[in-house]
């Protein structure tokens, strides 16, 4: 009787799996804990995809399992991790058709001022820690002959701004990246998207303060950096949440014949235009003052 | 008047010693920087100096620097060209390998930026230019990272001339096609420490007689040397500069183009497909 049971749970598990792996599709994340990551996460289990998130970030990320998905111990910069958390995802699922590279984090400082250690951390995880994941996800990828990699990148991944140069050079790497291994992959059925966002409340902007404020600035430097401090400040309180650029990544995993990269806000897509129709000093130009204008502004209003 | 000092990294070879030969002619005070301090011999007998520097090693520049500084007393103009190619594959490259070219390519540009600045924003006047290429604009398969490397001094770049331009600091990025200089020797060494694995060797194999036949054909640095010494000459240099007809046909491309329909032209080309 027991070897019975037994036999007919073995067969249902197998069932199960074979079931899951044709009609819902198996999903992992990276950076599920908060912001687009973990609104990308519920949109996609309330549909009925089966999702995985990583994180470093564990108590936070818990929640997830509580809302019918599976939590990750995930530091995208140990290779360790990367490869355990996606053989766990193989071994319960027999398969990943989508990986969403979105853990990521930035800082404010001009180049001139930026740690030597910063320069590297935020390289390892913004760029390499996507690498890692890649490189993990694509063996599968490739057995299966199917696949798609959504990559978070960002407004500044073509454009560059006053500090936030690092972190957009950050993303840059991720476009050159993306756009690379979209190329050698196609003849392998599989897709690569890239998602910009432009300025977004989640936990971005109060991590990249912080950073900004355990930094050394010279004194030539304090204008631009109380400008621009006051004026992003002002931006973030005004700001969309998460909600509107998860929307995107969901279309981008859904799409029959995705965008090669969807730009997810009002502001993203208003800077790509002006970028395109004026020269480049103008637009320095231009951005010098509106941070400026934008501070003044700022600084008015609270005087009042 | 005094003369102008500059620093070059990367003066050992290519566009690096090109551009130092030639200002020195001009009358400027140019110290070329390298790791291989024998490749300067040239340098020194027409009247430049030669100085030993790993642009990855925080003692090698800020000694390097200071030494100028001890020297000159001021540093008009910093070129930072110092870099090399590794290409490869984004699923089977080594990531670690990977890091080793943008410690170079990128951080060594920050390194070196960040020991000369405050001595420019003292003068009150200064130029920085930085080597990119035209893969800084666009990036295709088989040289993911390498573009990636440059399109973060792209990046950094812009971000670092609109954060300095308050202190008369100019800075410029020159975005080459592909030249005639060390460069494809060092790619075509790297490629042998790569593994491509199974799925993409008949891609790999198809790339490096494509490669060296575009290299056999690639024209002479002068355009670059040119550009390089223009932006450092002109009050108001541009803040680009591509050259060669690749590259300013690639990046114009790239903009008129989808993505996919771009990506169709390069894979054809590279006879990647
Ligand atoms: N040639 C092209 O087709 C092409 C196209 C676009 C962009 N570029 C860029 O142009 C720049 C110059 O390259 P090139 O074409 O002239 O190549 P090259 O002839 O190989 O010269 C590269 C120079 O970089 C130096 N270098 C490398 N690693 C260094 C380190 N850790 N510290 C200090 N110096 C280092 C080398 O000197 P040591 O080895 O003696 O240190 C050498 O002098 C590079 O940034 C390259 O990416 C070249």
């Amino acid at each position: 009787m027991k070897r019975v049971t037994l036999f007919l749970v073995a067969i249902f598990t197998m069932a199960s799996v074979i079931l899951n792996a044709q009609d819902k599709q198996v999903v992992l994340i990276t950076g599920t804990a908060s912001g687009f990551g973990k609104a990308t996460a519920e949109k996609l289990i309330e549909k009925g995809y089966i999702v995985y998130g990583g994180d470093i970030q564990v108590e936070e990320n818990k929640y997830l399992d509580k809302i019918g998905g599976h939590a990750l111990v995930m530091d995208v910069t140990k290779e360790d991790q990367v490869k355990a958390g996606v053989q766990k995802v193989i071994d319960e699922q027999g398969r990943i058709d989508v990986l969403i590279n979105n853990a990521g984090y930035g800082s404010y400082a001009t180049i001139e001022n930026i740690g030597m250690d910063e320069l590297n951390y935020q390289f390892d995880v913004n760029v390499f820690g996507y690498a890692r994941l890649q490189q993990a996800v694509l063996p599968h990828m490739r057995k299966q002959k199917s696949g798609r990699i959504i990559n978070v990148s960002s407004v500044v991944g073509e454009v560059s701004t006053p500090m936030l140069g690092w972190y957009a050079a950050t993303k840059h790497a991720i476009e050159a990246m993306s756009d690379a291994l979209r190329m050698e992959v196609k003849h392998l059925n599989i897709d690569v998207v890239k998602i910009q966002p432009g300025a977004v409340k989640t936990g971005f902007d109060a991590v990249a303060f912080a950073k900004m404020e355990a930094s050394y600035i010279p004194e030539d430097y304090e204008e631009l950096a109380d400008d621009f401090k006051t004026y992003m400040v002002d931006s973030y309180t005004k700001v969309e949440g998460p909600r509107g650029t998860a929307d995107f990544i969901v279309k981008a995993v859904e799409a029959k014949k995705a965008k090669t990269q969807y730009r997810t806000t009002a502001d993203a897509r208003l800077l790509m235009k002006i970028k395109d129709w004026r020269s480049e000093k103008a637009f320095d130009k231009m951005m010098s003052k509106q941070l400026k204008k934008g501070a003044d502004k700022v600084r008015k209003n609270a005087e009042k | 008047m005094s003369k102008k000092v500059v620093l070059i990294t990367g003066a050992s070879s290519g566009f690096g010693k090109f551009t130092a030969l030639e200002l020195i002619k001009k009358g400027y005070v140019v110290y070329g920087a390298a790791r291989r301090i024998e490749h300067m011999k040239e340098l020194e007998t027409t009247g430049g100096f030669a100085i030993k520097m790993d642009v990855t090693s925080d003692e090698s520049v800020e000694a390097g620097v200071q030494q100028i500084i001890k020297e000159q007393g001021q540093i008009d103009a910093l070129v930072n060209n110092a870099g090399f190619g590794s290409y490869g594959f984004v699923e089977t490259t080594n990531i670690d390998h990977m890091k080793r070219m943008f410690e170079v390519n990128v951080w060594g540009t920050v390194r070196v930026s960040q020991y000369v600045l405050p001595h420019m924003r003292k003068q009150g006047k200064g130029s920085i230019v930085n080597l990119s290429s035209i893969v800084g604009k666009v990036s295709t398969a088989f040289l993911g990272f390498y573009a990636a490397s440059k399109h973060a001094v792209e990046a950094l770049s812009d971000a670092m001339r609109q954060e300095v331009g308050r202190f008369g600091i100019n800075v410029s990025i020159i975005e080459p096609g592909a030249f005639s200089t060390g460069f494809d020797g060092v790619v075509l060494d790297e490629l042998k420490l790569i593994k491509a694995g199974e799925a993409y060797q008949p891609i790999l194999d198809s790339f490096i007689p494509y490669f060296k036949k575009m290299y056999e054909n690639a024209p002479t640095p002068e355009p670059v040397v040119k550009a390089i010494i223009s932006a450092i000459e002109k009050s108001k240099p541009k803040t680009r500069y591509s050259v060669g007809v690749d590259a300013k046909g690639g990046i114009m491309m790239k903009g008129m183009l989808g993505d996919r329909t771009f990506d169709n032209i390069m894979l054809g080309q590279m006879k990647m497909k």
